[in-house]
């Protein structure tokens, strides 16, 4: 009886449904879907394509919440309405891609997950060598990276994968935070490319 | 078990501003070449339909409730008097079923009652039964 308990009510859906920017969640949804499909899987597809398996994605998880019922919002779960979307989301994603026959591994689909459904009791977080971590520093550094960028990448290296937490532990504005983070993800494939090497 | 090394945190990071800021998430699909502009009418167009279609989900769910009360209402009724039943039933569906008007109400299916029940203000039929219970 617990379970029946925590799955929000027809009222609460509605407000989500008429109380919320959906055009800027809609954005923010294209842009994840964009990011899984370009960066995490690495998928080829034209941009037209991208957008239309991102909407068809999308919309397949509203319809599901809003008009099928097929997706319940477990609300002890999620408290957050956008972290029940984006896990249903996520998943429909891998999914859709499995079906196209296209990988997408199990330890693919358990790193996307929303942080609060991860057991943190299971999470094994692997941090690269020292050793490793200062060549990729030092790799940095060379490619141009500013004392900002650094210092988030150091925050990686200490385990940090919160916004939130990096911008406290560096004490840094949202602004120069997100300048500096701009700057920074651009060195995404280098980081990948020394992991690599070296069999991460 | 989750294993996660610098990439993977780095990921986290990027999809949890992703998640959280609309302006970044617009800087980022701008980036790779997509017409946000375009994009925000056709979701403001999608959602539209979604709560046309979503009312129109929570009205029939209204109707099927008020009905299946009605149809116990009724079933009640015929039971307990159906000549009076019969009377009220009949001047409500005089245009409405004349191919059952004559039949004994106790000999109806329920479908048949729902059938006829579709074609009546159920409001009006409820009210008018109360009343005879009363």
């Amino acid at each position: 009886m617990e379970q029946i308990k925590s799955i929000a009510s027809d009222a609460l859906l509605m407000d989500q449904l008429h109380n919320r920017d959906w055009e800027a969640f809609w954005l923010r949804l294209m842009g994840r879907c964009f990011w899984l499909l370009r960066k995490r899987y690495s998928i080829k597809w034209n941009n037209e394509k991208v957008k239309e398996f991102s909407r068809s994605a999308i919309g397949d998880i509203i319809n599901k919440v809003f008009i099928e019922k097929k997706r319940n919002w477990n609300v002890e779960r999620y408290p957050d309405f956008e972290d029940f979307i984006i896990g249903a989301l996520d998943s429909h994603i891998n999914n859709l891609l499995n079906k196209k026959g296209i990988e997408t591994s199990i330890d693919n689909y358990d790193k996307i997950l929303p942080k609060n459904i991860i057991d943190e009791n299971n999470a094994q977080v692997i941090l690269v060598a020292k050793e490793l971590s200062n060549n990729i520093f030092n790799e940095l550094e060379k490619a141009g990276a500013e004392d900002d960028e650094l210092l988030i990448f150091e925050c990686l290296v200490d385990g940090l994968e919160k916004p939130d937490e990096i911008k406290q532990e560096l004490g840094m504005s949202d602004s120069d935070f997100h300048n500096a983070w701009r700057r920074f993800k651009r060195r995404r494939n280098l980081i990948q490319q020394k992991l690599a090497e070296n069999g991460y | 078990m989750n294993k996660k090394n610098i990439l993977n945190l780095l990921d986290n990071v990027e999809l949890e501003i992703l998640q959280r800021n609309t302006e970044y998430a617009k800087e980022f699909l701008d980036e790779e070449g997509f017409n946000t502009l375009e994009e925000l009418k056709f979701a403001g167009e999608y959602m539209k339909k979604i709560k046309f279609l979503s009312k129109a989900v929570a009205n029939k769910k209204q109707d099927i409730t008020l009905m299946e009360r009605a149809l116990i209402h009724l079933k009640k009724a015929i039971d307990e008097n159906i000549n009076q039943t019969s009377d009220v039933l009949i001047s409500l569906l005089k245009t409405k079923s004349p191919k059952l008007q004559y039949r004994k109400l106790e000999n109806w299916s329920d479908d048949e009652i729902r059938d006829v029940l579709a074609d009546v203000d159920l409001l009006k039929l409820m009210e008018e039964l109360e009343n005879l219970e009363k």
